[in-house]
């Protein structure tokens, strides 16, 4: 697709283009954006539009500067711009407002608004008349006239803070805000007075890219729609005169009935090695709820069985996975083992685990890995207590249970004795799987397994999972890839504004009903 | 995955290198100490005798036995700042058991140590507990430990006549026991560190807290065995120093942390936990002895020998993070 296509269907607006991004590329470990070409003209707001992983983050990192492409060239005002650094971006006017506040909660709101450009005297002392005044101008800007600049931002609430970030952003001379989920954390009230703003700073000629989930918003305040699928633009459209499930439709791919469900023919998946008739029961899952998260959820897995768990990032699905395995505390809800309800929940990751739970996270070297320590460290983590009894290390039985995985994982390592962190991330992850596998889990919870990992290790991963499903291993799967969700998963539930909205079984897999029902709470709820 | 697989004599092999690696810093430790008793040898004449090292032995088996325990709390990520403290309200609670409560000597001896192992755990309880950074909790018992002492002992210098002293009289080559005792207590935190699964644990603690629990590891019990072990090694540390003096005083061992993390950092121990060896933290004790003793000799000022002491364990640690980013960015 062209971007001369993309630009159509805005010939009301002024033709001045402010920001025109042509051919960008990137890949991590596989490509992220291909040939993404858009363009962004003065007082327009382009909403970015996309499932997880589609690449719209990776998009406005890379257009302010946080992030170099690979390959493609950016032109501001028709000349071309090298974004080597942030600081060059906001140079020509580009201003990033993250989903996370980078506001110092100790320090005053005025002083966190000329956050690397504080007035001085004389190159040393901060001019604190001139630091008021410019804060009490760049606040009127977002409607924050009533709120005291010495304040000290901690104090504020996540609202305040937003559009406090906003007026740094232009204050700091901004021509295009890249605004990314800008009311995941507001009020719809909060949300509303934010809109406000936005549309007169839109008259006032700052273009903006928005990128959200919520669809009501986007049609609300956009004005175009760039729709990004596997990193490459899907489909740009004007929004004018769009309704909801027209914009759904599109941005899904599919046709989609009266009642908003898909009508296209589900892929035929089922795989003759697969198993199709499961075990016992493995867990039970009854109404559990975090507050703040997620409320009522039910599950049940039995053994040999995959369940996928579908849902956008922050729709509570980690913390469902967490919840579980008792590392984080549940305010209501049950479990039951093996078809044996428990007289609670767990409470720490040790009782789950001894009960034959593993949990695979999501942050490999935050929570999985300790990098510095030996492959033999890593994969004895969990099984030191198991495997030498009366408490007394056996080096020799080590080593040997440690190479032994080494060998059947097929990790690429030189010795047990290298550290964690020399490691790729596919080898990484099979050392934590090898260290569950020693321990012979009943039920296996899996957080995105193969993110950031190669096709080689991805395909042994899924290989030595499913080993262990036909051994009798029950599997809770979360993943933000859909095909990947699909493939693996034997039933799979769709968790969205906290509450499992959708279930589908294995003949009604298709990635349009799938994206669809992830955005359903999101659209319908909040 | 046809990759060089482990294979036994190459496995074997590269087994033995990085065992030399890792243990290179301690070698130049080894050098450096040794260095240092060769120059302050041609410097002081005096110094090279079997009286000057006995001395030192005997003079520094409180600071290693403290800085043992030091290790075991800096390995899980902690820090222990009321080990003076703690000595000193151990060897004020045998010295009080005996003369004012007039117990038996066992009973007082066991007094002192359950004091030392009572204060440790409560550090390592209430740290795991309340979730805060042990360095606060720590600074509390030491001020907490100081208190309580001053209060039994009336703020005085007490005295006290007892059999305790042989521990700290020269026996063999001018060593007394509390020196053989000391290097027991050394080699059986060796085999906790390295032969045991409480060992693992620690190192793995402070190496990534969170990947241990969500592993399905408890971290507060090997947690609390670390602080309490400390606790026990200050108690015993702070006995021997009765046997010394056969007094005790509860405002004696200031400073006495400083040193003992001093000996630790000199050794290699990381202050953010994880890293960190008995023998390593053995020669970093060694190298403060024979500096202190080299430079007393030479009838350099204390604040000539402070001076020194500090710049050693500044270049120590520069010198050990350098050589660690030498080596990460070696293996890449």
């Amino acid at each position: 697709m062209t971007f001369a296509e993309i630009g159509r269907g805005t010939s009301d607006r002024p033709p001045v283009v402010l920001l025109e991004t042509k051919g960008i590329s990137k890949s991590f470990a596989a490509p992220v954006l291909e040939d993404v070409s858009i363009q962004v003209r003065e007082g327009e707001i382009v909403a970015l539009l996309g499932a997880n992983g589609a690449g719209k983050s990776t998009l406005c990192r890379i257009l302010s500067g946080l992030l170099a492409a690979d390959n493609g060239h950016l032109l501001w005002r028709g000349k071309t711009l090298s974004l080597e650094s942030k600081s060059e971006a906001q140079r020509a006017g580009i201003q990033f407002v993250q989903q996370e506040f980078n506001s110092i909660d100790t320090l005053s709101v005025a002083e966190n608004l000329h956050l690397g450009r504080m007035p001085t005297i004389g190159g040393c002392w901060i001019d604190w008349s001139q630091l008021r005044a410019g804060a009490i101008r760049a606040l009127e800007r977002v409607g924050l006239a009533q709120l005291d600049p010495e304040t000290p931002m901690g104090q504020l609430g996540v609202g305040e803070k937003q559009l406090v970030e906003i007026a740094a952003a232009l204050d700091r001379n901004a021509k295009l805000l890249l605004l990314d989920e800008p009311t995941a954390a507001l009020t719809p009230w909060e949300a509303g007075a934010l809109f406000a703003r936005l549309k007169e700073l839109r008259s006032q000629g700052v273009g903006m890219i928005y990128v959200s989930h919520r669809l009501d918003e986007v049609l609300k305040l956009c004005d175009r729609a760039v729709i990004l699928r596997d990193g490459r633009i899907h489909d740009s459209v004007s929004l004018l005169d769009m309704t909801e499930s027209q914009l759904l439709q599109r941005l899904t791919g599919h046709p989609v009935s009266a009642d908003g469900c898909a009508v296209g023919q589900p892929k035929d998946r089922a795989s003759p090695s697969r198993i199709t008739r499961f075990g016992d029961e493995r867990i039970r899952v009854e109404g559990l709820t975090r507050k703040g998260w997620f409320r009522d959820l039910s599950l049940v897995v039995h053994a040999g069985q995959c369940v996928g768990i579908a849902g956008l990032i922050g729709s509570g699905r980690t913390e469902l996975l967490r919840s579980i395995f008792g590392a984080d505390r549940v305010d209501e809800g049950q479990l039951a083992i093996h078809g044996k309800l428990l007289d609670r929940p767990f409470y720490t990751p040790a009782e789950a685990v001894e009960q034959g739970l593993a949990f695979v996270p999501e942050d490999r070297k935050g929570q999985s890995l300790l990098l510095s320590k030996s492959l033999c460290d890593n994969i004895l983590l969990a099984n030191w207590s198991r495997l030498h009894a009366r408490g007394w290390v056996n080096p020799g039985k080590e080593r040997k249970v440690a190479e032994r995985w080494v060998k059947t994982m097929g990790i690429r390592a030189r010795s047990v004795d290298q550290s964690a962190a020399t490691l790729s991330g596919g080898n990484q992850q099979k050392l934590v799987l090898a260290r569950w596998m020693e321990r012979n889990p009943s039920i296996l919870l899996l957080d995105e397994p193969t993110r950031g990992i190669d096709q080689g290790s991805r395909v042994q991963i899924r290989e030595t999972v499913s080993k262990m499903q036909q051994d009798g291993c029950g599997v809770i799967l979360v993943e933000s890839d859909l095909e990947e969700l699909m493939s693996w998963s034997d039933r799979i539930v769709v968790l969205s504004g906290g509450r499992f909205v959708r279930e589908f079984s294995r003949d009604q897999f298709a990635r349009s009903v799938l994206e669809e029902a992830c955005f359903e709470g999101v659209v319908h709820g909040g | 995955m046809v990759d060089r697989q482990i294979s036994g004599s190459s496995g074997l092999d590269r087994r033995r290198v990085a065992v030399w690696a890792g243990s290179g810093s301690l070698l130049i430790l080894l050098l450096v100490i040794l260095l240092l008793c060769i120059a302050f040898s041609i410097a002081g004449r005096n110094f090279f005798s079997l009286a000057t090292f006995s001395t030192m032995a005997r003079g520094n088996v409180s600071l290693l036995l403290v800085s043992l325990g030091m290790t075991a709390v800096m390995l899980v990520g902690g820090i222990d700042l009321s080990v003076g403290a703690v000595m000193a309200l151990a060897s004020v609670t045998f010295v009080m058991l005996r003369m004012e409560a007039g117990l038996p000597e066992g009973l007082a001896i066991l007094g002192a140590l359950g004091t030392g192992m009572l204060c440790g755990w409560l550090n390592g309880l209430i740290t795991v507990a309340a979730r805060v950074p042990s360095f606060v909790v720590t600074l509390g018992m030491l001020e907490a430990a100081r208190g309580i002492g001053l209060w039994w002992t009336r703020s005085q210098s007490h005295s006290v006549r007892s059999s305790i002293d042989w521990i700290a009289a020269p026996k063999i080559l001018g060593l007394s026991p509390a020196v053989f005792l000391s290097l027991w207590v050394a080699l059986m935190m060796i085999l906790l560190i390295r032969r045991t699964v409480l060992g693992r644990y620690w190192i793995a603690i402070g190496t990534n807290a969170e990947a241990v629990r969500l592993s399905g590891i408890g971290t507060a019990k090997p947690t609390v065995a670390a602080f309490s072990i400390c606790g026990l090694l200050a108690g015993l540390a702070g006995l021997i120093q009765v046997g010394e003096t056969l007094s005790a005083k509860a405002d004696n061992f200031a400073g006495m942390e400083l040193q003992a993390i001093a000996a630790c950092v000199i050794g290699g121990t990381s202050l953010a936990g994880g890293k960190g060896s008995v023998i390593g933290t053995l020669l970093g004790t060694c190298l403060l002895a024979v500096l202190q003793t080299g430079l007393a000799q030479l009838g350099a000022a204390d604040s000539i020998k402070r001076l020194v002491t500090g710049l050693i364990i500044v270049g120590a640690v520069v010198i050990d993070a350098w050589r660690q980013r030498r080596v990460s960015q070696g293996v890449s």
